[in-house]
């Protein structure tokens, strides 16, 4: 990936929209041979926005288009500004021959519930 | 493992992974680790069976409206489909939902003595104040109950006392019985004024109704000061004057204005939901602030303006807008004819109050007052306050001037930025400006405060001006209660709830030392092992007369009364553990008089009590007759008839559950998270609310509003020696931060909110920076000279200093640096450290956003990225 490319994809399901980018400084949990690659969901943690914007230069996702929340994409998508109770969630990230694999998530996507065992 | 799949195909694998994890740790009967596995990175969903209640969020003045769920752990948990959950909706859910719960809305508390499930989180189903489940802060709620197995855990659980030097614990018993022997010695022999009762307004009617029943009525002591000021009164004491309660205004009256003049509010990030909710995507706003926060970036964006005013200029820049609107003839005159004061209506108002003769005009009075002043000319004031002057006229316009006949709707909203720098200046003049362009008491058109921590004052008797020893020009003042503390007139301490020495106050070294000095100093008689027990067990008789001695040698008893430890509680000789919300049922107001009952969630942990509960037996032990109150909702019945006349007046509430055979705090909790907005109507068994006040008329003797003239120059000008920077010093003013509390109480003890603010940052301008060699992230200190620093205050103090990291950003201009306010309540790091001591000559409250002092870089350097 170049510095500053993005690549849109959907997971963990087909219907959830993520990102993967490389910010071009290192970032937390980054993997690449700079650790400057990270992936995240662009659902707003807060209630569920998608959110579009994206500074590149500065590793910032947002504002969020309903409440203007903002997360650092270089510190594990900690909330810059903004009403969210927690992060933005993180995309754990493998690199095998050349190739990206997402293959975990750093906490439940907005509006998920965990199933109890009935 | 070899992977062949693309990232695109992989995209359910790490859900799944995520998911069977979870399943784990869910099946009944969960192991400790896995529980923590559910704390930290997820929830359940509460079963149909789950026990709801209601309750509001315990931060802001906003109080968005709750809901609780508990179950036992161990039993069932509930299910994805809407048959299966308390809710009735099928997961996952869209966004918006009202249902996007997150971990920090879970947690695993103790519910009559068995762990329980806990879920906190934004009422859904709102129709007030967080429509729809908005959130902010409150979302974090259920982090705030106690757990032995998290950070939560250093949580006083017992009463303690200091013997040689160390704090042990001891009985209830022993703690209420030593307290009150000491303060019947006090009281016999020192009198009232030598009490300091420093304590929170804010923390539910029934507490606050205790404690002034405690310091008004029984003690009759003058020595009292709620937890944000140095002695008792207004915050807004311009508002008053004209006749406006600081709360008087609906939240649909922010929407429905026009225009909105925001000053001195931390709109965005302190109050998230009054933004969101009501004034984003409403009215144009006019933002004043010496920071361009995110408010202002909002103005900007949506055709508002941002004035970056020059710290401790509001007055002069309020006046100016009048000037502009004056000269334009755009003042709403129907308004000023029909409900502000004449001449003669105005004599009566200044026989009942001094302020209201000196400074209360008529309109034309006040006309002339503006426009017969040249510094009020826009091109003049644009020099002192830094706002151009065409922005002074733009925003006389936006406020004042008709489009085709028809008025705007402006309203202002003012907070600390405001009043918390020359206090009666920026309140009065702000006040005029709003009577000048109609607003008060219509739709739309409202005078209020944004506000800051919630309304829970209900006072059990009037402040006991008579006995205060304090004059000012032949009138009797509230004591101050920081000076008095400086000047050795303490001789017992009792600090309810805040942080006052170490950081709640400005000038906060000086009053550290004071305590240290009179508390611990080695001068004094101090309590040691041999003393205090005998075979054992505690001499009470031994270790009261210890104490009474150190009281009668000159020294100072400090007694804290707090839910966690903090700094102040290595000056304690007495430590009393409180409950908090969630832990017990109480009743508070919101920012438009919503008063909401909020549940008892979980078991108050170890051997807390109430507030209400502790002052309650000491009072009793030392005589007092009044305090033999059951439970919370005695005290809140009791409290009604107090309430009475008032803007809090929940009078008819309680006789109508009296009259039905219910307990009030039962009746209240049927209206859930809309609760009642006060004062309460009632008409027959109907009970309603008062959408906002002063529409029968203002809070006057004559039911008319009124100018106040503001001399810049007698008010704040000549103040300047004190407050304004000389030499290589910036103004250091402060601001909160979404996502955190105050002092920091609780967010220390979450883990995604300390990472929102590990060290207090210091916002410093580039230039002024680059002239002192800090770069960005340098850890630097700000420090204020001594005597020098505080010319002019009444008490001289040595001066303070705290430490912070740098972040250059232009949101601050030149020669303005901005920090975190009281940051964890400690006094290295709290900015109040830099604040003068001066108090404010009309209405005596500090001037806390108005500090001053060096910045320097920290060595050696510390890398602000090691927080992660």
């Amino acid at each position: 990936m170049a510095v500053g490319q993005i690549v849109d994809f959907a997971y963990p399901t087909e219907a959830s929209t993520a990102f993967a980018i490389r910010l071009g400084q290192p970032a937390s949990n980054g993997v690449g041979p700079d650790r400057d690659i990270v992936a995240f969901l662009r659902a707003c943690p807060h209630m569920g926005c998608p959110i579009v914007k994206i500074n590149v230069d500065k590793g910032v996702l947002g504002p969020c288009g309903c409440h203007r929340s903002r997360f650092d994409l270089t510190d594990g998508g900690r909330q810059i500004v903004g009403h969210a109770s927690q992060s933005l969630v993180q995309i754990t990230l493998e690199v095998e021959d050349d190739r990206l694999f997402a293959v975990g998530l750093g906490g439940l996507p907005y509006g998920h519930a965990m199933e109890a065992s009935r | 493992m070899k992977r062949s799949r693309s990232l695109r195909s992989l995209t359910r694998r790490g859900f799944h992974r995520l998911a069977t994890m979870v399943a784990a740790a869910t099946a009944a009967g969960c192991s400790e680790d896995e529980l923590h596995f559910l704390d930290e990175r997820g929830y359940l969903l509460p079963p149909p069976s789950a026990r709801e209640q209601t309750t509001a969020c315990a931060y802001c003045i906003v109080a968005c409206g709750y809901k609780a769920y508990t179950w036992p752990v161990g039993g069932e948990s509930g299910g994805l489909e809407a048959e299966n959950n308390a809710f009735g909706v099928n997961f996952p859910v869209a966004p918006m939902s009202g249902y996007g719960i997150t971990p920090q809305m879970y947690n695993i508390a103790m519910v009559d003595g068995e762990p329980h499930h806990v879920i906190v989180m934004p009422d859904p189903d709102a129709t007030v104040v967080n429509i729809g489940g908005d959130h902010n802060l409150g979302a974090s709620m259920a982090q705030r109950f106690y757990s032995p197995e998290k950070a939560t855990s250093d949580r006083l659980l017992s009463p303690k006392l200091r013997v040689g030097g160390e704090l042990v614990d001891i009985s209830w018993d022993e703690a209420t019985e030593i307290l009150a022997r000491v303060g019947t010695h006090v009281q016999e022999q020192h009198g009232p004024a030598a009490w300091a009762l420093k304590t929170f307004s804010y923390q539910f009617f029934e507490n606050t109704y205790a404690i002034t029943k405690f310091a008004f009525d029984a003690l009759k002591t003058p020595c009292w000061a709620p937890h944000d000021q140095p002695a008792s009164g207004s915050s807004t004491p311009g508002l008053s004057d004209i006749g406006v309660n600081a709360f008087s205004a609906a939240y649909s009256d922010w929407k429905e204005s026009d225009v909105l003049f925001v000053s001195g509010v931390s709109l965005y990030e302190a109050r998230g939901v009054l933004f969101s909710q009501w004034v984003a995507g409403g009215p144009t706003l006019i933002v004043v602030n010496p920071r361009r926060d995110e408010t202002a970036e909002y103005a900007l964006e949506n055709g508002g303006m941002h004035l970056q005013v020059t710290p401790g200029t509001d007055a002069l820049l309020h006046n100016a807008i009048a000037f502009a609107i004056l000269e334009n003839g755009w003042q709403d005159d129907y308004f000023i004819e029909g409900q502000t004061v004449d001449d003669d209506e105005l004599a009566i108002e200044g026989e009942q109050s001094a302020r209201r003769r000196r400074f209360g005009r008529t309109f034309e009075a006040f006309r002339e007052f503006i426009l017969g002043n040249d510094e009020h000319a826009p091109e003049r004031a644009a020099a002192v306050t830094g706002v151009p002057a065409e922005d002074i006229r733009r925003a006389a316009e936006l406020l004042a001037r008709p489009v085709k006949r028809a008025r705007p709707k402006a309203s202002f909203m003012l907070e600390k930025g405001n009043y918390w720098s020359h206090n009666y200046a920026n309140s009065a003049s702000l006040a005029s400006l709003g009577v000048l362009v109609g607003a008060g008491n219509r739709p739309g058109q409202v005078i209020s405060r944004g506000g800051g921590h919630q309304r829970g004052m209900l006072k059990a008797a009037g402040y006991p001006l008579d006995n205060s020893p304090v004059e000012v020009d032949g009138e009797k003042r509230p004591v101050n209660l920081d000076y008095w503390l400086l000047e050795g007139n303490v001789r017992l301490a009792w600090v309810i709830g805040c942080t006052w020495v170490t950081g709640g106050s400005a000038h906060t070294e000086a009053l550290t030392a004071q305590v240290k000095a009179q508390a611990r100093g080695s001068e004094f008689s101090q309590l040691d092992e041999d003393t205090a027990f005998s075979g054992g067990s505690l001499n009470l008789p031994a270790v009261v007369e210890r104490l009474t001695a150190k009281i009668d040698q000159g020294g100072l008893v400090f007694v804290q009364q707090d839910i966690y430890p903090q700094e102040q509680t290595e000056l304690a000789d007495l430590v009393l553990p409180a409950c908090t919300w969630g832990e017990a049922p109480f009743v508070r107001m919101q920012g438009e008089r919503r008063l909401r009952h909020y549940a008892h969630i979980v078991d108050a942990p170890g051997e807390v009590r109430p507030d209400w509960k502790i002052i309650a037996e000491v009072a009793r032990r030392m005589g007092f007759e009044g305090f033999d109150w059951s439970d919370e909702n005695e005290i809140f019945e009791e409290g009604a008839a107090r309430s009475e006349g008032k803007a809090n007046d929940y009078s008819h509430l309680v006789a109508l559950a009296n009259e039905t055979n219910q307990r009030a705090h039962d009746l209240l909790a049927q209206f859930g998270t809309t609760g009642l907005q006060c004062p309460i109507q009632r008409d027959g068994d109907q009970l309603s609310g008062t959408t906002r006040l002063h529409e029968e008329g203002f809070a006057t003797q004559t039911g008319k509003s009124m100018f106040l003239a503001v001399d810049y120059n007698e008010l704040v000008v000549s103040r300047e020696d004190i407050f304004s920077p000389v030499g290589q010093e910036l103004q250091i003013i402060n601001r909160r931060v979404g996502g955190n509390w105050s002092s920091l109480v609780e967010d220390l003890r979450n883990d995604y909110r300390a990472s929102l603010l590990p060290e207090n940052v210091l916002e410093i301008n580039p230039s002024d920076a680059s002239a002192r060699g800090i770069e960005d992230r340098d850890p630097v200190r700000v420090s204020a000279g001594s005597l020098q620093h505080c010319a002019g205050a009444q008490v001289d103090v040595p001066g303070g200093s705290f430490e912070a990291i740098a972040v250059l950003s232009d949101t601050v201009a030149p020669g303005v640096a901005c920090a975190y306010f009281n940051f964890r309540g400690e006094s290295s790091t709290s900015s109040n450290a830099v604040i003068p001591n001066s108090a404010d000559p009309v209405s005596g409250l500090f001037s806390f956003k108005l500090g001053r002092g060096t910045v320097t870089k920290r060595l050696p350097k510390k890398v602000f990225d090691e927080r992660a």
